[in-house]
């Protein structure tokens, strides 16, 4: 009988089996052919009997320990999950966990690699907006209980003369993310409606997981998606979390809004500078073409905009960006 | 040490569940909230979780402390809970006796302990670290467990009790734990309950499990079963008026079928207390 290892090495020998992709056994075997084990008989770790051997008993706790995080990942990327299926996510999932197992005390954050290794991985050949889809599920779980800030309020403004106002220096509220991606996924978004827009938390739980029906779920038909340059804005508003197509010249502001703060003048020299290199902008996703603006105009239509929607908060004068 | 005080008889607070249980009254009299689902910095699950606590004792039960690991234990963890407690108020504050990764890994299950005199002083240096980080007791829950190690030397009830002894910390008592426990490792059940010691148990929890044939499952997705209920009726005349909880995690039911499994508890009490 192999020697008996003290409580830590008995804890590492124990993950490093139930995170073993292929099984205990396979999993065991390996480790014998490493000689990191003398055998593949697990009774020198766990006690078996004639109901379950030491390899299956610790398999129960291999398959919750594959299924709960699988579970999780799935309720924060159900589109990716309709794009290409349960059974491909299954396997998805499977490569993803041996690059990036949790290193987190929550399942909230298990999957923010997620996206990143989806831009590696050979599924990205068949589906190349499926990285960009998988961002875009991330940010809404990130806004969804990001810091909860009071956005500026329109009667705030209202009350302000216009150098007042000119002199506002204002940030994106913390729970907001801007992406920059390669394909035009917003239509795509909308076309892969689930059945919930559960929020993205509650994860957590004490109890055992097991195998279900996740593998039998079909690929959605999906339309061909765009590969062209695309700008998201997702937000929370109140406890909603929402996201609007937006063109390159907002996507600039409200990086600079979100990177160091800014004044309404400086949005309009942004808005300037960005008319002069790109020409006139193009229409927003969801809105007819507007023509050419002045930065002035787009400037103002993008303030009350983001006034409306909850997007801006106050920072004091002189003040340096930071969480609130 | 003292029992806590009775809260009566509570139900784990589901998402499922947050509409109804913000728009009126209800049956039950307090809540218990998975720690880490709240351990975020704002958003939706801060707020109805503090709008609960406007009306209801709330319990926080965490799944991540991982006392039992020979990782360190992890000070932002502890730093977050504190803050989620700061913010809450609760009655007490649990988790579980075990451990859930190693080598910076996480598993996000409640892996048994070995029970040896090592995982022991292990395990009791570390409740004493965290509760004093806390400035506060903990309860540690006994898991259920589909294995037992062979390093094993020590009854899992006599591991909890020395554990709960010398750490000087509570008892989250699972009722259906150690019915799952001792059909998976073929010991007796009420030799367990009446080896815990009686001032020790803040709090009992109820669910339902799974037969998977070989072995039990700690699924919480069924109604308790009546063999559970028997072993709660011998813990309540061991232990007397413990607050009690009905976990339900899985195949969530209406509101209406999980308020009448807590008012089931209550009566089941009431008729063992009254024997």
């Amino acid at each position: 009988m192999p020697s008996r290892p003290d409580l830590k090495g008995s804890q590492i020998l124990f993950k490093d089996l139930i995170v073993a992709p292929e099984g205990v056994a396979a999993g065991a075997a390996q480790m014998r052919s490493a000689g990191r084990l003398d055998t593949s008989d697990l009774s020198f770790l766990v006690r078996g009997d004639e109901r379950l051997d030491a390899g299956e008993r610790i398999d129960i706790y291999a398959g919750m320990y594959f299924y709960r995080l699988r579970d999780a990942l799935a309720e924060d990327y159900p589109r990716v999950v309709g794009v290409i299926g349960g059974a491909r996510f299954h396997n998805l999932i499977t490569d993803y966990l041996l690059v990036h197992p949790s290193h987190t005390w929550s399942l909230r954050f298990v999957g923010e690699p997620l996206a990143g290794f989806i831009a590696t991985h050979p599924l990205s050949s068949e589906f190349p907006f499926l990285a960009d889809l998988a961002r875009l599920e991330w940010a809404r779980v990130e806004a969804f209980d990001d810091e909860d800030a009071a956005p500026i309020a329109r009667e705030r403004v209202a009350g302000l003369k216009q150098d007042q106002i000119a002199n506002l220096r204002l940030a994106l509220v913390p729970a907001c993310r801007l992406l920059a991606l390669d394909h035009a996924i917003a239509p795509l978004w909308l076309a892969l409606a689930t059945s919930g827009e559960a929020p993205a938390s509650g994860h957590d739980s004490e109890a055992a997981v097991g195998s279900s029906a996740f593998e039998e779920i079909p690929p959605a038909r999906v339309a061909p998606v765009p590969g062209e340059p695309s700008w998201i804005r997702v937000w929370r508003h109140g406890f909603k979390v929402l996201h609007r197509a937006v063109r390159a010249d907002e996507h600039a502001c409200l990086v600079l809004l979100r990177d160091t703060g800014a004044t309404l003048p400086e949005i309009g020299d942004l808005l300037l500078q960005h008319a002069a290199t790109q020409g006139s902008g193009a229409a927003l996703e969801d809105e007819a073409t507007p023509g050419i603006e002045s930065a002035t105009q787009r400037m103002a239509g993008l303030f009350e905009l983001w006034l409306s929607e909850g997007l801006l908060r106050e920072l004091p004068q002189g003040g340096i960006l930071g969480r609130p | 040490m003292r029992q806590r005080r009775f809260l009566g008889h509570g139900v784990g607070l589901r998402r499922d569940h947050y509409e109804r249980v913000l728009s009126a009254p209800t049956g039950v009299d307090w809540f218990e909230a998975i720690s880490e689902n709240f351990m975020v910095p704002g958003g939706r699950p801060l707020d109805i979780l503090s709008r609960v606590r406007r009306d209801y004792p709330i319990v926080l039960h965490g799944v991540s402390l991982s006392i039992g690991s020979t990782d360190p234990i992890d000070d932002g963890y502890l730093q977050q809970l504190g803050r989620l407690i700061h913010i809450i108020e609760p009655a007490w504050v649990t988790d579980h006796l075990c451990w859930t990764g190693v080598s910076g890994v996480n598993s996000h299950d409640l892996l048994p302990m070995p029970y040896t005199e090592e995982a022991l002083e292990h395990v009791v240096r570390r409740v004493s670290q965290v509760q004093e980080r806390l400035g506060r007791r903990i309860g540690l829950e006994n898991p259920s467990s589909y294995l037992t190690w062979t390093a094993s030397t020590i009854a899992e009830w006599d591991f909890l009790a020395a554990v709960a002894e010398r750490a000087d910390c509570g008892i989250m008592l699972d009722v259906n734990n150690v019915f799952v426990s001792a059909r998976n490792h073929r010991f007796d059940p009420e030799v367990y309950i009446d080896a815990i010691p009686k001032d020790r148990v803040w709090q009992f929890h109820l669910a339902g499990h799974s037969d998977h044939g070989t072995h039990l499952l700690d699924t919480h997705d069924h109604p308790v079963r009546e063999e559970v209920w028997e072993l709660y009726r011998r813990a309540v005349r061991r232990f007397g008026t413990v607050p009690t909880l009905i976990e339900w995690d899985g195949n969530i039911p209406e509101w209406d079928r999980l308020e009448a499994e807590s008012k089931r508890a209550r009566e089941v009490m009431r008729d063992a207390l009254a024997a």
